[in-house]
């Protein structure tokens, strides 16, 4: 019986499978995701949180225009081999990635302030996680682009690295900013 | 297939049964699947009711599914959500008939733990040991479904640890609140019967109150006061 089931079944998941090709309309999804996780961190809250529902979309997105050009000026400057347009790429992709990661949370977050007054505070733990991972993916990205344009690995991530100290600060910065 | 089958499947290799990405597939296995899980939870709450009498026991067996089938199921998008941003292609089609596979698998170890858990629960157990049995019983029952729905998404792409973890750690949160908004399934021997609690504080601050009970702090008085969507101002 268990080998008719594994006739009907696909093969066990150890395989490695390539990156799917993206979802569509990442922007959008990307937008909807950090706002719809504000909201959800909000939904039982009155006046003042429900004020700073689009605190996380604003600045990220804040985040992004801020310190992208630094990034794209710092890294000419310093004549690595990466065009610019990979440069803003990784970039676009990790913030595109983080929302659908956000959008992925909202049921989660929407169930806790459902039922308790952490939504803000879980919301906005989360926010910071995703930031995190976003960052993650930014650095690891451009060390990929630097090495597929044949710089080193090791520049591009350091490079990154540099960035995201910046850009965390900045974020931070924001999120006080739309928040107080 | 029939369902003996289907159930020694499940629990012998749930494997074959959640990597699947055939809509017929889930469309035939749903129900049995659903009826496995929602069985046993069932089995498990009336077991530990039984502290309190027969009420009791309907009341948590009603309310124990409920437990098991809601947190993985709210947690779900985000497990796609993370397995799409680390770029590995995981089909919704393949996460529910692993997430039913998981669940069925939970609700069988559930249903065999039950009896296990009645017995002392029959005998005037101590409240206390009564819940940590409970909770035992509960994550030694669930753990091996969630990690049937962990191993559904393949493995590669980039950041999946933190991925993973961050995944699990939401999923500890919204089960842990769950519990807290789904209470008591084990009731206090001197409290009044009831379905449902009102909902007031959350499970963190219960949590902090009884620590502080614990260790011989009695000096802040816990009061939980209404929450959430129903707050009264």
């Amino acid at each position: 019986m268990v080998s008719a089931l594994r006739v009907e079944s696909t093969p066990p998941a150890a395989e490695v499978v390539p990156a799917p090709p993206g979802p569509r309309f990442p922007l959008l999804r990307a937008v909807g995701g950090m706002a719809g996780l504000g909201l959800a961190g909000a939904l039982a809250g009155q006046g003042s949180a429900l004020a700073s529902a689009p605190a996380g979309l604003l600045a990220g997105a804040g985040v992004l225009c801020l310190t992208t050009p630094a990034l794209v000026v710092a890294q000419q400057y310093l004549r690595m081999s990466a065009p610019p347009s990979a440069v803003v790429g990784a970039v676009w992709d990790a913030f595109t990635r983080a929302g659908l990661v956000a959008l992925g949370a909202v049921p989660a977050v929407a169930w806790i302030a459902a039922t308790s007054d952490l939504g803000p505070g879980f919301a906005g733990l989360l926010f910071a996680a995703i930031g995190a991972f976003a960052t993650l993916l930014a650095i690891d990205g451009l060390g990929r682009a630097e090495q597929r344009a044949g710089g080193s690995f090791a520049a591009g991530s350091g490079l990154g690295v540099l960035w995201a100290g910046l850009a965390s600060l900045v974020g931070l910065r924001l999120l006080f900013l739309f928040t107080a | 297939m029939h369902t003996l089958e289907l159930t020694a499947a499940v629990l012998r290799d749930p494997d074959a049964v959640a990597q699947s990405d055939d809509p017929r597939a889930l469309a035939r296995l749903a129900p049995p699947l659903l009826g496995m899980s929602l069985g046993g939870a069932m089995v498990l709450g009336l077991a530990a009711g039984a502290t309190h009498g027969p009420l009791q026991s309907a009341f948590a067996a009603v309310k124990t599914p409920v437990l098991f089938l809601l947190p993985p199921l709210l947690v779900l998008p985000l497990v796609h959500g993370f397995a799409t941003a680390c770029g590995v292609a995981v089909s919704w089609t393949r996460l529910g008939i692993a997430t039913l596979a998981g669940l069925a698998r939970s609700g069988l170890l559930a249903g065999a733990v039950a009896p296990l858990l009645w017995l002392p629960f029959s005998l005037d157990t101590d409240y206390h040991l009564a819940v940590l049995l409970f909770v035992a019983a509960f994550g030694f029952s669930m753990l091996p479904g969630l990690a049937t729905i962990a191993r559904a998404v393949p493995s590669g792409g980039t950041m999946r640890f933190p991925a993973v973890i961050g995944t699990m750690l939401v999923l500890g949160v919204v089960t842990a609140q769950a519990g807290w908004v789904l209470r008591p399934f084990v009731a206090r021997p001197q409290a009044e019967l009831t379905f449902l609690r009102a909902m007031e504080a959350d499970v963190f601050s219960s949590l902090g109150a009884t620590t502080r009970s614990a260790t011989g702090d009695y000096r802040e008085d816990w009061a939980p006061a209404s929450s959430g969507l129903m707050r009264r101002e």
